[in-house]
């Protein structure tokens, strides 16, 4: 027997579920959720509404360094973190030449060797990474790894979800100047900090791994109501125990 | 990777090392850089222990202010982890933010003010403050120098305590160490192993690198392996 459900064009799904996606991350902004929480909030609905096994955002900072600051699993963290340390992969390159940076086939592109064996071990085939842009300013990249191609229209997806967080992370102002971007960046990467340490606490405190010790503070965050940061600075400065 | 700018950066910072102490050199070259009047540094270490070092017999009155009053972009810097721009102290949306600091700051002849935050993930080690005797907004090289300046200095103050020399310090100056997520989870660590505050730990690891003559980086991973504990 048919749900209602199921009268609804697949297409329109994807639309209706874009839809949601993109008023939750612009809403989550304008509640003034931290911007580690927007892009990970972001990198999972990558995940949710793509055939993309994994997401990562990178960030770049006022010296041009990446930072990594939100990712769907852990081997994508490790990803985008090789890509910084080795200033080898798509994402530099995406954030150098502000364009989209595809691999549709990792195993014969030649162009990045060393990353693509760590992402081929992975079981990723395509690689893409699309500019954080606001303006002239690339702000960062959204890395997206799949098992198989993307196709034009999903990129067109993976794009208006880039241009959302982007715009959540300048809170939809256009106005806004290269100034107040490199201080959001800053904030951004040491909100990330914060969590790294407070991951050291409580991965310490309960012998547990780094992961583990992300659940957890994820978990509390989520149950309180309280952003992950705030959450994390409680942690480290022990206002609270976890 | 760092830009080069941080390190000229840096290695102006180090110069002088000898005959100058570091809160002089912060301040001197922060006044230099930013094109400013009067630049100072405030450091709060402990809970209520608060220093006020370099700067000028101006700068010093209005940190003191700041901290009396709660009120200013140096107090809202290190509160809120993020620099403040107070481009005129007649501004309306100045005097909104910071009402009674814009009011002693006009009297004693600041007109404007910019405020960098010293700080890494909950560390928070104080601030570094320019002013001007004339309405400033700072342009975006002043802003990033400003940024870059306080980065460097951050390194500076942690090595300092650490008791790092001059020749290890200025020899780390490209390697951005702070920002590597295994140092900061290595700090977490050591600070929940040790009972001790986020800051000591970090003073604590950066200390055991450098007296064993090896990288910060690889006593985090030692420590995260639970290879290495570090003695109460």
């Amino acid at each position: 027997m048919a749900t209602p459900e199921e009268h609804i064009p697949e297409d329109q799904h994807v639309a209706t579920d874009l839809a949601t996606a993109l008023v939750d991350v612009s809403q989550m902004a304008t509640h003034g959720a931290s911007i580690v929480n927007v892009f990970s909030v972001l990198s999972n609905q990558c995940v949710q509404l793509l055939p993309v096994s994994a997401a990562g955002i990178l960030l770049v900072d006022n010296d041009n360094s990446l930072h990594v600051i939100g990712s769907s699993s852990h081997a994508v963290t490790l990803l985008d973190l090789f890509q910084v340390q080795n200033n080898e992969g798509p994402c530099r390159e995406c954030c150098a030449t502000h364009e989209l940076v595809a691999s549709e086939n990792l195993t014969t592109d030649g162009r990045w060797p060393n990353f693509s064996e760590l992402a081929t071990k992975e079981n990723f085939v395509a690689v893409y990474a699309l500019p954080l842009q606001a303006q002239d300013v690339v702000v960062g990249a959204l890395n997206l790894f799949s098992e198989a191609p993307l196709s034009n229209d999903q990129l067109a997806t993976a794009r208006s979800l880039a241009d959302a967080a982007t715009l959540a992370f300048l809170q939809a102002d256009m106005q806004q100047d290269r100034l107040l971007i490199a201080r959001k960046l800053r904030l951004a990467v040491e909100g990330r900090n914060v969590i790294e340490q407070a991951k050291g606490v409580l991965s310490e405190r309960h012998g547990i791994s780094m992961m583990e010790a992300f659940w957890k503070l994820r978990d509390a965050s989520n149950q309180r109501d309280t952003d992950i940061v705030d959450m994390a600075n409680a942690v480290v400065t022990r206002e609270i125990d976890l | 990777m760092p830009s080069d700018r941080r390190t000229e950066i840096g290695i102006a910072l180090y110069e002088n090392a000898a005959v100058h102490s570091l809160g002089e050199r912060i301040t001197t070259l922060a006044t230099e850089l930013l094109n400013a009047d009067h630049c100072s540094l405030v450091l709060s270490m402990g809970y209520d222990i608060t220093t006020i070092t370099g700067g000028t017999s101006l700068t010093s009155v209005m940190d003191e202010r700041q901290m009396v009053l709660g009120d200013g972009p140096t107090v809202s810097a290190i509160r809120d982890s993020t620099p403040m721009i107070l481009a005129d102290t007649d501004g309306v949306m100045e005097r909104e933010r910071w009402p009674l600091f814009c009011d002693e700051a006009a009297t004693a002849g600041v007109r404007g003010v910019l405020s960098f935050p010293i700080f890494t993930g909950a560390i928070r080690l104080g601030a570094l403050t320019a002013y001007w005797t004339t309405p400033h907004s700072p342009t975006p090289s002043e802003y990033s120098d400003g940024s870059l300046l306080a980065d460097v200095a951050l390194e500076a103050i942690l090595n300092d305590l650490a008791g790092v020399s001059l020749d290890t310090a200025l020899s780390e100056l490209g390697q951005d160490v702070q920002h590597h997520m295994l140092i900061q989870q290595a700090v977490g660590m050591v600070s929940e192993q040790l009972s001790v505050p986020i800051l000591e730990a970090m003073v604590r690891i950066r200390s055991t690198a450098y007296s064993s003559h090896r990288q910060l980086i690889d006593v985090a991973k030692a420590i995260i392996a639970r290879q290495e504990t570090l003695e109460k």
